[in-house]
């Protein structure tokens, strides 16, 4: 192959070890990518990609991913208790390698936390937990919400250049499964929005025998006067028979 | 500066906005939007003249965004009936 590695995280991973991946991975990784487009969860899917971290990353003992909306920190899968604690310490001291990668790079290794300056109330406390050796993924970083994969060891040095090919690999795919599980949820609130709208435009049809786009305009005109979106004006409208106005 | 009544126009409100395109056809969806994102495009960046509904229903979808950012409406509308 001599197409240009940059930009590819496959190629990148395979190119920086010289060799392809073990059998094993590609084998979950042909899983994996076959169930992206199968009728499994988002959820279900993330579960499956942190399993797949913890057997087939060298040196790998737990691994996570990880969900920060605005102020909000989740632990979307994780293969133990361990993983949610080690999370719970990042958001408490608002640093460590995790909301890194999270917001700024793509991929961010420690060795030895016990000798990592970089975040050292995090350190000391992860270090307490048991766990010396961090490798942590970027998923996706948003406007207000950012995504990692993150792989956990208690020995120092535990990862070598292997664990980081391997975790770029199952990193995209959990990355693709994250933009469908959000694409997935837009969705629902979208449609959920349009059928409180479309009843809202009904009940207005009739009570004065106009159009729809008539309606519509009527809700317009009230989620401009209160300043109100306009799913709330029409979920209002549906539930009291109110249409909102400054005066009400 | 536009003050009250004045309004931006649908390219400068959605240039102000910061939505990406596949964010304003999803808030255009849910508001009852069926045209395409493409033509969702052309509409808000000016390249195509809507009709007021088409027009209104996208003016609606950026002024949400200033809503959750805590402003007002500062897009214009097209022919807005008075509340009864």
């Amino acid at each position: 192959m001599v197409t240009e590695a940059r930009g590819d995280p496959v190629r990148q991973a395979v190119g920086s070890t010289g060799r392809s991946a073990e059998p094993g991975v590609a084998r979950q990784l042909s899983e994996l990518a076959r169930e992206l487009q199968a009728d499994i969860t988002p959820e279900a899917l993330l579960k499956h990609i942190v399993r797949a971290a913890v057997t087939e990353v060298p040196g790998a003992q737990c691994a996570g991913i990880t969900l920060v909306t605005g102020k909000e920190f989740s632990t979307t899968a994780a293969s133990g208790e361990l993983v949610g604690r080690i999370d719970r310490v990042q958001y408490e001291t608002g640093e460590g390698p995790c909301l890194d990668a999270a917001r700024h790079h793509e991929t961010v290794r420690c060795d030895d936390l016990q000798a990592d300056t970089r975040w050292p109330r995090f350190a000391r406390q992860a270090a307490g937990l048991g766990v010396l050796s961090v490798l942590s993924f970027q998923l996706f970083a948003g406007d207000d919400s950012f995504g990692a994969l993150n792989i956990y060891a208690e020995n120092a040095a535990a990862f070598g250049p292997d664990s980081e090919s391997t975790g770029i690999l199952l990193a995209s795919h959990a990355a693709l499964a994250m933009t469908a599980a959000r694409t997935e949820a837009g969705l629902l609130t979208a449609l959920d929005s349009r059928e409180m709208i479309g009843q809202a435009k009904g009940i207005l049809m009739e009570r004065h025998k106009i159009t729809g786009v008539e309606a519509f305009g009527l809700l317009i005109a009230s989620s401009q006067a209160v300043n109100r979106k306009l799913r709330d004006i029409a979920e209002h409208l549906v539930a009291t028979g109110e249409l909102l106005t400054p005066s009400r | 500066m536009n003050g009250p009544g004045a309004g931006f126009s649908l390219s400068d409100g959605w240039d102000l906005s910061g939505l990406t395109l596949a964010e304003l056809w999803l808030r255009y969806l849910a508001l009852g939007g069926t045209a395409s994102k493409t033509r969702v495009a052309a509409y808000a960046g000016g390249l195509l003249r809507p009709d007021s509904y088409q027009h209104n229903m996208i003016a609606q979808a950026i002024n949400e965004r200033f809503t959750d950012l805590g402003e007002d409406h500062p897009v214009s509308y097209q022919d807005i009936p008075f509340l009864p």
